[in-house]
C-alpha cells in the first residue's frame, strides 16, 4: 500500500510540473496581452507600449518562466498584472466562496440522490417500471439540460417572480444568514443537475448488487425488504458511488464557474473568467494550476479510497 | 450537466477509476467478456442487432427525422435563417413561422435547423476525431507497455488534471472562436478520456487466452491488433463516443453562452439559446425552442449508447 | 461500513438547514445613513489618474479628484472647480486663481499651488509612464508664484487648453505625500479633493464611497454610495426591478431598457453622447477609392437601421462633431440612402459587380444587429461583408496597428479638437495614435494646427467647418450613429445627470 501510495504521489508531482509548464507556455501563445486588454477602447501606439514595459510584459519569455517556477516554491503567487493586488489575497477571498458552494451542492445531492436512486432501483428490480421510468426519466432530463439554461429561469422565477432570493449583492462571509439567502439558488441550480447525475448512477449500482446471490439469500433468511436494500444492497453498491462523489468534484468546479458567472459571485470562477477576459497571466496560470491541484489531489484520494474499499483489487 | 466524467460512468455503470488500473479493473473484464462472443460478428448483422433494440430505435427515430429536415431546409418553405425581416419581429409561433420569429424577424425554425445541423457537425466531428486517437494512442499504450505507456500517460495524466469545460475554455482562448477551434477544443479535452478507455480495455485483453494462442503460433504484431485487439474495444468505444458527441453539443452550447463558442450570426443551437435568453419574459419561444431541440438530440444519443450497451451486454438490460 | 447511515443523517441535517434558513433569511436591513447603491459593470482597474483607463474607473475617479476646472453637467461647458478664475492673452500664457481652504480628503491637509505643480510634473515625468502625458506635451513650465496662483507658460498657443486642466485623466490634481504613501498600490488609494471619499474596495465584488465632509462646495447629500459589481445585463436589469439596487450604470439592451420604461423607471439620459465611426481603411484596395467610399455611404440607409434596432440608444447622424460642440456645422457633404447612385459610383471605380470585404470585431460582441443589416444593405450593391471575429485583446491589438478592412472607433470627448485631432492628424496614424485610416491630407492638417492657435473665434470656427468639409468629402471615417447613455435609476433617485464624458457627478445626486 505505502509504495502505491509513493508511486501515486510521484505521479502526482510529474503531473503537476507539466501542468504548470503547459499552463505558463500556452497562455503566452494567446494573442492580445493584458495591456491592451486594460486599455480597452481608448489607448494605441505609443501609449499602450509605454504601459505594456510599466507591467513587465517585454522581459524574455524564459526569464519569466524561471521567474514563476522560483515563485511558485516559495508559494509566492505574485500580484496581478493589470490591477496590482496580491493573487494570494483575491484568493484568499474568492476560495471560501467556491468551496462553500461546491460542498453544500455535494451535501444536497448525496441526501436527495441516493434515496431517489435507490428507490428506482428496488422498483425496476420488482417490475414496477412507472416510478422507475419517471425518475430516470426525469434524471435524464435534468442531467442534459445546460446548466446555464437552469440557472436563468431560476433566476427568473425564483428571484423575479417569487423574490424569494436575490440576483446580485454582497457574500459577506462574516454574516453566515446573508450568505446562505445569497448563495442557495446558485447552489439550488448545479445540486439540480448533480443529484440527476448521481442518482442515475446509484440506480445503476444498486440494480447491479440486487441481482447478486447474498441478496437473495438475505431475502430468504427472512428479513425485510427495506433492510435488505439499505443494508445490504446499497452497502455494496457504495464502492461506484462513492468514487462518482470524488469524480464529480469535476463537473462541479465546471458547474461553478457558470453559475458565478449567471449569478454574478465573486468566487474563483468569476476570478478566472475575468483573468481570461483580461489576459492577466499571473492570475490565470495561478488559478489554473489551482484548479488542476484541487482536482489532481481528489482524483488521488478517491483512487486510494478506492483501493481501500474494493477488496477485489491487490496491491 | 457535461462533465469529466460522463465518458466514464456510462460505459460502465460503476464509472472508471480516476486513474489507471494496472489490469483494467474489474468491470471492464466482465464487461469486454460479453462481446467475445460477438468477436466474428460482420459489421452489418452488429447493425441489425442495435437496430432491433427499443432505445437505440427510439433514438434513430428522433435523429433521423432532424437530420432530414436539416438537408432539406434549402427547399422547406420557411424564410432563409439570416433572413431578417423588420415586419415580422418578435412573433410568437404561428403556421408561417412555427417557431416564432426574434428581435430581428429571423425564422426560429430555420435558424434552429441550420443549428442542429452545426451542432451535430461539432458532436460527430468531436467524437470521431476521439475515437480516432483514443484507439491509436490508446491501443499503442495498453499493448505496447512501458516506455511508450508511461509518456503517453503521463500527457493524458496532464490533460486530465483540468475540469473539461475549463480545459475547453482554455484552449478556446488561444485558438480563438468560430467552429473548427471549438471542435479542436473540445476533442482535446475528451481525447485523454478515448485514450484511457482504449488502453484499459487492451489491457484486459492482452491476458485473454486467444491472444495468447495467437502469440504462440508467432502472428504479426499488426495482425494481432487489428483482427483480434482493437474489433473487441470498438463497440465499447462506440458507446463512449456517442455520448462524446452528446457532450460535445452541450459543451459547445456552454461556451456559446460565456461568449466563446461558434458566433453570430452562424446560428448553433448554443448561440440561438444565449440570444434568446434575454428575451425570455417577452418571447419565450426564441430560446426555449432550441433548447428542447438540444435537449431532444442529448437524450438521443443517450439512449443510442444504452441501446449499443444493452446490445453488447444483455445482462445490463433491465 | 455503517458510515453511510450516521453520515447520512448529520448530512440530511445540515442540507435541511442550509435550505431553510436561506429561505427564511430577510433581505438585509436598512442602514440609518442616506446610502446609494448603483450597478457597476466590469471589475475595476484603479483610480491612479495618470494610469487611468475605461469610463467606468474614469466616473469614479472624477468624483474623488477635482481639476483645476470642470464640465457642467448638463451644457458640457467648461466651469470653474479648484480653480476659481482664469486668464489669458494669447492662449498661451495661463493665469489660474485657486480656491482657499479646500481640503484633502483622509487628513491630508490644505491643498496649494504646489500640488498643481508636483501633478503635472508627474504626469509629464517618463518614469510614470502615463499615457496621457502627451496632452501636456505642449506645456512649457509652471510656475506657482504663491500658494494660489499657478501660471502655466504653453510651447504653442492652444485655445483649448482648459480642456486639458479639466477633471478627467491628467487634470485631476493628486497629493504628494498619499501617493508617495500609498507606494505601489497608488490605483487602489486615491486621495483627493472632490465631494466622495474613497472608503473601500473589494475588486471582485464592490466599491465603497463615503461624502467628504469638509468638500468646498459643502457635504454630498448621500452618505454612502455602494457600486455593486454586475457585469451580466440580465441580472443587473433584474437587480433594479427586485430593488436590489438603486441606479444602473449604462444600461445598453433595447429589451431591457424597454421593460424598465413601461415598469415606470426613470431613464436618465445624455443624448448625443459619442459618433460612432466606421474605418473605412485605405489599405484594402478597393477602399483607396474615393468613389467606393462614397458608395458605401450611400448604400447604407443608417437611419432605418439605428431605428429598428436601438430606437432609444443610438440615431443615424451625418457628422463626427456633435450638435452641442461649438465648432458643430450642418453644412457638410451627407449621403443620403442611395443605391442606385452607389451602384453607379461603383461602377464608375471599377468594381461593378462589388468586392468582399472584411470587418474586424470583436468575438465578445459577435455580429450585431447593425452589422447584420449592413450586410444585408452592402449586398444589394453587390458587396459582400464577411465579419472577422477576434477575441478582444486581439482586436484592439488588430486595430490600433491599422491591421484591417472595415473596423470601427467610437471616442467620447467634450473637446471637438480631441476627435479631429486624434482620427485627422497623421502624426495620430496608426500604429501611434487612433487614425486607424492613416488619413494624410495636408491641406486639412495645416487648417487643424492653425485652428488650434487661432485666437479669434469666428475665424477659428469657420477653420473647423473647413476641417470637417473635407474630411467628410475624403470619408476615410464614415459616421453611423450618435449614441446616448442611459442610466435607469428608481423613480426616487434624483439629480442623476450624465455629462458629455458619459459620467455622473454624484455631488448633484440625491434620494427622495
Amino acid at each position: 500500500m505505502l509504495a502505491f501510495v509513493l508511486k501515486k504521489f510521484a505521479q502526482l508531482f510529474v503531473t503537476t510540473l507539466g501542468v504548470v509548464t503547459l499552463v505558463f507556455f500556452t497562455l503566452r501563445l494567446i494573442p492580445g496581452d493584458a495591456a491592451s486588454a486594460m486599455a480597452g477602447d481608448s489607448l494605441s501606439g505609443e501609449a499602450l507600449e509605454r504601459l505594456r514595459e510599466q507591467m513587465g510584459l517585454t522581459q524574455p519569455l524564459m526569464t519569466q518562466y524561471a521567474t514563476y517556477l522560483k515563485s511558485l516554491l516559495v508559494l509566492d503567487f505574485g500580484q496581478t498584472i493589470t490591477t496590482g493586488l496580491s493573487v494570494y489575497d483575491l484568493m484568499k477571498s474568492a476560495l471560501p466562496i467556491t468551496l462553500l458552494i461546491a460542498l453544500s451542492t455535494i451535501v444536497i445531492t448525496v441526501v436527495a440522490a441516493i434515496p431517489l436512486g435507490t428507490l428506482a432501483a428496488f422498483m425496476a428490480h420488482k417490475g414496477r417500471k412507472g416510478l422507475d421510468n419517471l425518475i430516470t426519466g426525469t434524471a435524464m432530463v435534468l442531467d442534459l439540460m445546460p446548466s446555464f439554461w437552469t440557472g436563468l429561469v431560476f433566476l427568473l422565477f425564483f428571484s423575479l417572480t417569487l423574490r424569494w432570493f436575490p440576483a446580485s449583492g454582497d457574500v459577506d462571509m462574516s454574516d453566515p444568514f446573508s450568505v446562505l439567502h445569497r448563495l442557495a439558488l446558485p447552489v439550488l441550480v448545479l445540486a439540480v443537475t448533480q443529484i440527476a447525475t448521481m442518482a442515475r448512477i446509484t440506480r445503476t449500482a444498486v440494480l447491479e448488487v440486487l441481482g447478486e446471490d447474498y441478496i437473495r439469500t438475505a431475502r430468504s433468511l427472512g428479513w425485510s425488504e427495506l433492510r435488505v436494500l439499505f443494508r445490504h444492497a446499497l452497502k455494496n453498491a457504495a464502492l461506484p458511488i462513492v468514487t462518482v462523489i470524488g469524480l464529480s468534484f469535476g463537473s462541479l468546479l465546471n458547474g461553478t464557474v457558470i453559475v458565478e458567472f449567471i449569478f454574478n459571485i465573486p468566487g474563483i470562477g468569476s476570478l478566472l473568467v475575468n483573468g481570461i477576459n483580461s489576459r492577466d497571466y499571473q492570475m490565470v496560470q495561478n488559478l489554473i494550476i489551482f484548479y488542476a491541484l484541487i482536482f489532481v489531489t481528489i482524483n488521488f484520494a478517491t483512487d486510494i479510497i478506492y483501493r481501500k474499499l474494493d477488496p477485489r483489487v491487490t496491491f | 450537466m457535461t462533465d469529466a466524467m460522463s465518458l466514464g460512468r456510462s460505459t460502465s455503470g460503476e464509472a472508471d477509476a480516476p486513474l489507471p488500473r494496472p489490469t483494467g479493473g474489474p468491470a471492464i473484464a466482465q464487461r469486454s467478456a460479453a462481446p467475445a462472443a460477438a468477436r466474428s460478428v460482420p459489421a452489418f448483422r452488429g447493425l441489425r442487432a442495435v437496430l432491433a433494440n427499443r432505445k437505440a430505435r427510439i433514438a434513430l427515430m428522433i435523429l433521423v427525422p432532424i437530420r432530414v429536415l436539416t438537408a432539406l431546409l434549402p427547399w422547406l418553405p420557411l424564410q432563409a435563417p439570416l433572413q431578417t425581416n423588420l415586419r415580422a419581429m418578435m412573433k410568437p409561433p404561428s403556421f408561417t413561422f412555427p417557431f416564432g420569429t426574434d428581435r430581428m424577424g429571423r425564422d426560429v425554425l430555420s435558424r434552429t435547423l441550420e443549428g442542429v445541423k452545426v451542432s451535430l457537425f461539432v458532436g460527430f466531428s468531436v467524437a470521431f476525431i476521439s475515437l480516432v486517437f483514443g484507439i491509436v494512442l490508446g491501443t499503442v499504450s495498453g499493448f505496447f507497455g512501458k516506455v511508450v505507456d508511461r509518456a503517453i500517460m503521463t500527457v493524458v495524466d496532464i490533460f486530465l488534471a483540468f475540469p473539461s469545460l475549463l480545459l475547453a475554455i482554455g484552449l478556446v482562448s488561444i485558438v480563438g472562436t468560430g467552429l473548427v477551434p471549438v471542435i479542436m477544443a473540445i476533442a482535446l479535452a475528451d481525447i485523454p478520456r478515448f485514450i484511457r478507455l482504449q488502453r484499459s480495455l487492451v489491457l484486459g485483453l492482452r491476458s485473454r487466452a486467444y491472444i495468447d494462442a495467437a502469440r504462440t503460433v508467432r502472428a504479426s504484431q499488426w495482425w494481432l491488433l487489428s483482427r483480434h485487439v482493437v474489433p473487441n474495444t470498438i463497440a465499447s468505444l462506440l458507446v463512449a463516443a456517442s455520448i462524446a458527441a452528446a457532450n460535445a453539443i452541450l459543451v459547445e452550447a456552454s461556451l456559446s453562452f460565456l461568449g466563446l463558442g461558434i458566433m453570430p450570426p452562424e446560428p448553433s443551437l448554443g448561440n440561438l439559446i444565449r440570444d434568446g435568453q434575454t428575451y425570455l419574459e417577452q418571447a419565450w419561444w426564441i430560446s426555449t425552442l432550441p433548447g428542447v431541440v438540444i435537449l431532444a438530440i442529448a437524450i438521443s444519443l443517450h439512449f443510442l449508447s444504452d441501446g449499443i450497451r444493452e446490445v453488447l451486454d444483455p445482462r445490463s438490460r433491465k | 461500513m455503517s458510515f453511510a447511515r450516521r453520515q447520512f443523517l448529520s448530512l440530511l441535517a445540515a442540507s435541511v438547514a442550509v435550505v431553510g434558513f436561506a429561505v427564511a433569511t430577510p433581505a438585509p436591513s436598512q442602514a440609518q445613513d442616506k446610502t446609494l447603491k448603483v450597478r457597476f459593470y466590469d471589475d475595476p482597474a484603479g483610480f491612479d489618474p495618470a494610469n487611468i483607463f475605461r469610463i467606468e474607473n474614469e466616473n469614479i475617479a472624477f468624483n474623488i479628484f477635482s481639476g483645476l476646472t470642470t464640465y457642467d453637467s448638463k451644457t458640457g461647458k467648461i466651469i470653474p472647480d479648484l480653480a476659481e478664475s482664469w486668464d489669458t492673452d494669447d492662449n498661451k500664457t495661463w493665469k489660474f486663481n485657486l480656491r482657499k481652504g479646500v481640503k484633502w480628503h483622509k487628513g491630508y491637509g490644505e491643498f496649494t499651488s504646489a500640488d498643481v505643480v508636483y501633478t503635472f510634473n508627474r504626469i509629464r515625468d517618463p518614469k510614470t509612464a502615463s499615457p496621457y502625458a502627451a496632452e501636456l506635451a505642449n506645456v512649457a513650465k509652471v510656475e506657482t508664484p504663491d500658494p494660489y496662483t499657478v501660471v502655466i507658460e504653453l510651447k504653442s498657443p492652444d485655445g483649448n487648453f482648459l480642456h486639458q486642466v479639466a477633471n478627467y485623466h491628467q487634470g485631476q490634481i493628486v497629493n504628494r505625500k498619499a501617493i508617495e504613501d500609498a507606494g505601489d498600490k497608488v490605483r487602489w488609494n486615491p486621495v483627493g479633493t472632490g465631494p466622495y471619499v474613497l472608503d473601500f474596495i473589494d475588486v471582485n465584488s464592490r466599491i465603497v464611497l463615503k461624502s467628504h465632509k469638509d468638500y468646498f462646495r459643502g457635504p454630498a447629500p448621500i452618505d454612502t454610495i455602494t457600486f455593486q459589481i454586475i457585469k451580466d445585463e440580465n441580472t443587473s436589469t433584474i437587480a433594479l426591478r427586485n430593488g436590489e439596487i438603486d441606479l444602473v450604470m449604462r444600461a445598453n439592451r433595447e429589451e431591457h431598457l424597454e421593460t424598465l420604461r413601461k415598469e415606470g423607471f426613470r431613464m436618465n439620459k445624455v443624448e448625443n453622447y459619442a459618433v460612432a465611426l466606421k474605418v473605412l481603411n485605405p489599405a484594402f484596395k478597393p477602399l483607396a477609392d474615393v468613389r467606393v467610399r462614397q458608395a458605401i455611404a450611400h448604400a447604407i440607409d443608417y437611419d432605418t437601421i439605428n431605428q429598428a434596432t436601438a430606437p432609444s440608444m443610438q440615431k443615424g447622424t451625418a457628422s463626427f462633431i456633435l450638435p452641442w460642440m461649438d465648432v458643430y456645422t450642418d453644412d457638410i457633404p451627407k449621403y443620403p440612402f442611395d443605391p442606385a447612385k452607389a451602384k453607379k459610383l461603383l461602377a464608375e471605380a471599377g468594381y461593378p459587380k462589388g468586392f468582399t470585404v472584411k470587418h474586424l470585431n470583436t468575438s465578445a460582441q459577435g455580429v450585431t444587429e447593425l452589422q447584420q443589416f449592413e450586410i444585408d444593405y452592402l449586398s444589394q450593391v453587390g458587396i459582400t461583408m464577411k465579419m472577422e471575429l477576434v477575441d478582444t485583446p486581439t482586436f484592439n491589438q488588430k486595430r490600433n496597428a491599422g491591421d484591417f478592412e472595415f473596423a470601427t472607433r467610437l471616442l467620447p470627448a467634450v473637446n471637438p479638437d480631441t476627435i479631429l485631432f486624434n482620427y485627422l492628424h497623421p502624426a495620430n496614424a496608426s500604429p501611434k495614435g487612433l487614425n486607424g485610416a492613416r488619413y494624410d491630407n495636408p491641406k486639412l492638417t495645416a487648417l487643424l494646427e492653425g485652428a488650434r492657435a487661432e485666437v479669434d473665434p469666428k475665424k477659428r470656427k469657420a477653420m473647423y467647418a473647413e476641417v470637417q468639409k473635407i474630411a467628410l468629402t475624403d470619408l476615410y471615417y464614415l459616421p453611423m450613429y450618435a449614441n446616448h447613455v442611459i442610466w435607469p435609476g428608481k423613480q426616487k433617485v434624483a439629480g442623476v445627470n450624465i455629462n458629455y464624458l458619459g459620467q455622473v457627478n454624484f455631488f448633484e445626486v440625491d434620494v427622495k
